[in-house]
């Protein structure tokens, strides 16, 4: 350890920054700590009425199960394509143009994203000209193969013959094959599994069905995709299996088409199976280009010459950057990802502009909003503040202790 | 894992490196059908990486299509239409928006707002991250969690008593008092950045410095800055446009006033009160877009790699 | 090297200082808190008592009519300036601050209004505009830096800040003669509190409206409903001819929702009489009423009905409401009738600047569901209070309130005078003046009723009306969950 110096200069340099933090941010964080044990009007102390209310009320329930749920795609996604796509233009020429293209988002204003969006997700009633990008190409790929759907019917048909076979085939070559084969098998049993003990569970005890119907789909969209990964995987490494590979995807991409050629223009924002998706997907679609930008700078400090060896040390690209790259810059991952959880925790223009909370689309600051500045319930705006504040301790916690194994280790 | 994974910052060699894995190739010559093959297997990542810019640009090329496109066809038929011949564009949306009333006073407004409300923060954020990273006094860690945990406050809660304080220090309505609120609302995220990047710049640098005698605002000025000019730039970005797109906050503080409300409080009044002419957001958010544009662009140069290794050298 | 870094630093201070001088100048002026003292205003105007002629229309107007026609005397009355302290006071760079929601060709419009009081008294009009008013305004009232003036979007928001003592009362200051010559009683009762006048109802919607298409009617061999009864043998027919009869659309962003509650106003009012719709406002019947049930029946009716409404239920809720005014002037149109208010004129001509009113595109006033309540009209305003006191908002305020102000915006179009004094010569077009013709002479007329509901009752009604569209056929939970709210809200 080197000497620190005396702890009085190094005040002054944090000194100006907690001095306006503490005006502008810790002091209206006492301000509605305090107001969130107040009635409405802040007239009368009510002790944790507001937070009771909260806690038992369906609405501000709803926001924070759709919290949760933002937070963990939302963070997944933003944090997941930065990183990946920061990665990737790290090796192209191009490299400036395609990461302002990603960037490009964050510099529109918010009242812009809002506008750009009403042209993406637009419904029109069936039968008249879509405006929506989204539905006018769902719609235009539906009409194709509602046209040709006797051709999908055949190709799909006979790609997915030859798929089965040639799975067969390799099924008998290859004999480690087998094990992802059984894999194969016993994965959608345990989805199946997984399903029915969600109903049995939901039968015995008070979980709505919404908040384990989501938790359901979590587990069985892991174990399906460990499920299809392994299988490629295996695949890949006989001839007959990357046959049955191709005759599957082909398969899979006409009965798609197939499936298509009955869609119905959906309205994305109201849809309660859609809404929360499509709500998540603009804060992506905005937010991506800032863990993109801080992670591109990360990477620019990773010594090229570390990479270079471990591909000499035989490492593929894969290896490379799960191994290598991911661990080296991953205090600035850690980081990223704090921040996003927070930004996403207290996420209020997107869903505010959007659908204002309708359609269980709801998150606790637009709940908090509209507590306080439209309903002029200012406690219970409060409480729903201190919530989100609390929400964040475990986050704080785990950074903490990441600090202090830096510091152990410097 | 080994330490050396996961620390980057001990692998930063004092010489300049080559940037572009292309040039590298140049020090590895190889045969021409090697290359080819090379150039062949980039093939697929190109792909990928344009795909992916092209589908995050379509519904940005959705809003500049519709920008110059007249007010009715747009809420009649899908943007994409007007691609096709008969062409039928018109400037009028732009036109609207910068003869509006007030849009001049409205740029220069939020430059004297955007500047100092992202220079501020950076300036303030560094000092509190160099002290936070590299200085030692009692309760630092808590402190810097409660700083970082600031993050959280939602902008909404604040305004009602930051407003009660500036009545009595007579700060609404007035540049200064923005300047502020911009710093403080900026200033979690910048601490939090700045400190995770002045962690990582290697201890030897330091202490070969304090050996030196050099004191800690020479350290500070003359290596940490320095050196940590991408996270720098990449936050003078992000503050930047955001500042430069705050639409509440002028609002509440500013109240406004057109003498000083910036460009975002001129637009929104282009819209009446039922929103049915909003055709006309499309060409106020390009327009508003440009500046953050160019900041963007003219500060990509600083994330060029080799940049920390060069400047520690000299 | 490190000189030059350091010099760029020095120059970027030098920069920042510089900066911060020239911009404290310049902001130092426009500090939004008035500055002159409210006390020295020379108060000309005293509050005269009621002539008994106005108030015998007052008890009159009260039980049945909210506007009634203006009488001759009235208007010869307004013709002058309204109060001589608007135009004789020196107000040279006194400003005031208005907060509204206004923008585009309405800011415009009100530009004109307020310019022409700057060239009388020399004061200054600042206008602050926002479209989430109320999000604003209580931040700034809570924050102790409010507007001038306000001008709110509905009156319950009014009765809030005039209980919490945020309003400044008019009648200290405003000839209250003239008022009362100007405004129906009703109109006075909706802006007072405790027996003082707190607002002035400025930009007035009618909202019985049914928009349509008269050459398409033609072309379909209909005509126009005079009963709830005809409009649905029409609404069959046009069924039968495979044609869709109903535009509905409900999305406003965050105010979605609000052309559904709008619907029920018109229907509950029609319906039940201003008797139950008051009780029912002010939640003195339960939702669960059975009138108010037959109502939601009603609407449901039409919701429900299959091939009544274009995209159905989740048409209704993802189709903008301007937007959902445009569909009956399509060739061929995709549906036939939009009820919506007065302000949809101007959605219709801004897409379709070549129809001409009339007999390219017209409305029809919402059919007679209860003969007894014939001629029921349903209507919004904006409400104009004041929360500072100085002379020259009093000025302004008063210039407002009177007539010629308000005539001169009615002239530019896209606006319906409250103050009854403003002649309907004044307005450019037939529909406009039938619309303000039926504002003034309609036998009841009640303010929509989700805008007099508190807010938090407005923003569930809303959200439960979103769910009643794609849902029509459960009025009993709808009126369940909303009696659960009303219960809560109401205290």
């Amino acid at each position: 350890m080197f000497q620190r110096r005396r702890s009085l200069t190094s005040w002054l340099w944090v000194g100006p920054a907690l001095l306006i933090l503490a005006g502008y941010l810790v002091y209206p964080v006492i301000v509605t700590v305090y107001e969130s044990l107040m009635n409405s009007s802040l007239s009368r102390f009510v002790g944790l009425d507001n937070y009771i209310w909260a806690f038992t009320t369906e609405s501000p329930l709803l926001a924070l199960r759709n919290n949760l749920f933002w937070i963990i795609v939302g963070t997944t996604a933003t944090v997941g394509f930065g990183l990946v796509f920061a990665v990737l233009a790290d090796r192209v020429r191009f490299e400036s143009a395609a990461k302002a293209a990603i960037f490009m988002p964050m510099a529109i204003s918010f009242v812009g994203a809002g506008v750009i969006w009403k042209f993406m997700y637009d419904w029109q009633p069936p039968g008249i000209p879509q405006i929506g990008l989204l539905n006018a190409m769902l719609s235009t790929i539906g009409g194709w193969a509602a046209a040709n759907h006797v051709v999908l019917l055949w190709i799909g048909a006979i790609a997915g013959v030859v798929a089965l076979v040639t799975f067969l085939i390799a099924l008998v070559r290859v004999r480690t094959f087998l094990l992802s084969a059984l894999a194969i098998i016993i994965f959608p049993l345990a989805i199946l599994g997984v399903g029915w003990l969600a109903s049995a569970v939901q039968a015995v005890s008070e979980i709505t069905p919404s908040d384990l119907a989501l938790l359901v789909v979590v587990i069985q969209l892991v174990l399906a995709l460990a499920a299809v990964v392994s299988f490629i995987y295996a695949m890949m490494h006989d001839t007959w299996g990357q046959i049955s590979i191709v005759g599957a995807v082909i398969a899979a991409l006409c009965l798609g088409l197939l499936y298509l050629a009955s869609f119905q223009p959906v309205t994305w924002l109201q849809n309660e199976t859609t809404n929360n998706w499509a709500l998540v997907a603009v804060y992506v679609w905005i937010w991506t280009g800032f863990c993109l930008v801080v992670l591109s700078a990360a990477l620019k400090g990773v010594d090229a010459e570390i990479l270079e060896a471990s591909r000499v040390d035989g490492a593929n690209e894969f290896q490379v950057f799960a191994q290598v790259l991911v661990p080296m810059i991953s205090t600035t991952i850690l980081v990223v990802a704090t921040t996003m959880i927070i930004n996403i925790l207290k996420v209020f223009d997107v869903v505010y502009v959007m659908t204002s909370g309708n359609f269980n689309t709801d998150v606790i600051a637009n709940a908090l909003y509209f507590q306080a500045f439209h309903f002029e319930d200012f406690g219970r705006g409060a409480a729903l503040a201190v919530i989100l504040l609390a929400a964040v301790v475990p986050v704080m916690l785990f950074n903490i202790r990441r600090f202090r194994e830096e510091e152990g280790m410097r | 894992m080994s330490d050396s994974t996961t620390h980057p910052q001990m692998k930063v060699r004092p010489e300049a490196r080559p940037a572009q894995p292309a040039a590298r190739e140049e020090e590895h010559p190889r045969l021409d059908a090697a290359r080819l093959v090379h150039v062949l297997l980039q093939a697929p990542l190109n792909i990928i990486v344009v795909a992916v810019s092209l589908l995050w640009l379509l519904p940005t090329a959705g809003l500049l299509v519709s920008s110059f496109r007249p007010a009715q066809a747009i809420s009649q038929s899908g943007w994409w239409t007007a691609l096709v011949p008969p062409y039928h564009f018109v400037l009028d949306n732009y036109i609207q928006v910068l003869t509006a009333n007030g849009m001049g006073q409205g740029f220069i407004n939020s430059l004297i707002i955007t500047i100092p409300g992202t220079i501020l923060p950076i300036l303030i954020g560094s000092f509190a991250a160099y002290g936070f990273a590299w200085m030692n006094f009692p309760g630092r860690d808590w402190i810097f969690i409660v700083v970082v945990g600031l993050l959280v406050v939602p902008i909404q809660m604040t305004l009602i008593p930051i407003l009660q304080l500036y009545n009595t220090l007579h700060l609404t309505g007035t540049f200064p008092g923005v300047w502020l609120a911009h710093t403080a609302y900026g200033l979690p995220l910048a601490v939090y950045l700045l400190r995770n990047f002045f962690q990582s710049l290697p201890k030897d640098l330091f202490e070969s410095a304090r050996l030196d005698g050099a004191t800690e605002r020479q350290i500070f000025f003359r290596i940490v800055i320095p050196l940590s000019v991408p996270a720098l730039a990449s936050l003078t970005i992000f503050q930047f446009l955001w500042v430069w797109n705050d639409l509440l906050v002028a609002l509440i503080y500013l109240g406004g006033d057109p003498r000083v409300a910036p460009m975002t409080v001129t637009v929104s009044n282009l819209v009446n009160s039922y929103g049915s002419n909003y055709q006309v957001l499309t060409a106020a958010a390009f327009i508003s877009m440009l500046l953050p544009l160019v900041v963007f662009f003219s500060l990509q140069q600083y994330f060029a790699r080799g940049l920390l290794a060069g400047s520690i050298k000299g | 090297m490190f000189i030059q870094k350091r010099t760029g630093l020095i120059i970027a201070g030098l920069l920042l200082v510089a900066l911060v001088a020239v911009a404290c100048a310049p902001a130092a002026a426009p500090t939004l808190a008035p500055t002159a003292a409210a006390t020295t205003a020379a108060t000309t105007a005293a509050t005269t008592a009621p002539t008994t002629a106005a108030t015998t229309a007052a008890t009159t107007a009260a039980t049945t009519a909210a506007t009634t026609a203006p009488t001759t005397s009235a208007t010869s009355a307004s013709a002058g300036a309204p109060t001589t302290a608007a135009t004789t006071a020196n107000l040279s760079g006194q400003h005031v601050s208005v907060l509204g929601v206004w923008g585009s060709s309405e800011l415009t419009a009100f530009q004109k209004v307020y310019g022409v009081w700057e060239k009388q008294t020399g004061g200054v009009v600042d206008w602050q505009g926002t479209r989430d008013l109320t999000a604003v305004l209580t931040t700034r009232v809570q924050g102790g830096n409010p507007p001038d003036i306000a001008i709110l979007p509905n009156p319950a928001l009014m009765q809030q800040l005039a209980s919490q003592g945020h309003l400044i009362a008019l009648d200290s200051f405003m000839n209250m003669n003239q008022v009362k010559t100007d405004y129906a009683p009703a109109w006075i009762n909706l802006g007072s509190y405790q027996n003082k006048l707190y607002a002035i109802f400025y930009r007035a919607a009618n909202k019985e409206t049914v928009w349509y298409n008269p050459q398409a009617f033609t072309a379909g061999g209909y005509t126009v409903p005079k009963t709830w009864t005809e409009w649905m043998a029409l609404a069959n027919k046009m069924v039968a001819d495979g044609k869709t009869p109903f535009s509905i659309a409900a999305e406003n962003g965050a105010a979605s929702g609000w052309p559904l509650t709008d619907w029920m106003s018109e229907i509950v009012l029609n319906n039940c009489g201003p008797t139950v719709y008051d009780q029912w406002v002010t939640h003195t019947i339960p939702w669960t009423d059975a009138c108010i049930k037959q109502s939601f029946q009603l609407f449901g009716t039409i919701l429900g009905t299959k091939g009544y409404v274009l995209g159905g239920g989740q048409g209704v809720d993802a189709t903008n409401f301007v937007n959902g005014t445009y569909p009956m002037y399509t060739n061929p149109p995709t549906a036939y009738m939009d009820y919506l208010g007065s302000f949809a004129q101007g959605f219709i001509t801004a897409q379709y600047p070549k129809l001409q009113a009339v007999t390219g595109y017209n409305f029809f006033p919402f059919p007679t569901i209860n003969s007894q309540y014939a001629g029921s009209v349903t209507i919004g305003a904006d409400v104009l209070v004041m929360m500072h006191d100085t002379p020259a908002v009093r000025s302004f305020m008063t210039y407002l309130a009177g007539a010629p102000a308000q005539e001169t915006w009615a002239k530019l179009g896209g606006f319906i005078a409250v103050n009854r004094s403003v002649p309907l010569s004044a307005y450019p077009d037939p529909i406009s003046k039938a619309v303000a013709q039926d504002l003034y002479t309609a036998k009841v007329s009640r303010f929509g009723a989700g805008d007099v509901m508190p807010a938090a009752m407005q923003q569930a009604w809303w959200k439960q009306m979103l769910l009643f569209a794609q849902n029509p056929s459960q009025v009993d939970a709808t009126l369940n969950s909303l009696e659960n709210s009303a219960k809560s809200i109401y205290k």
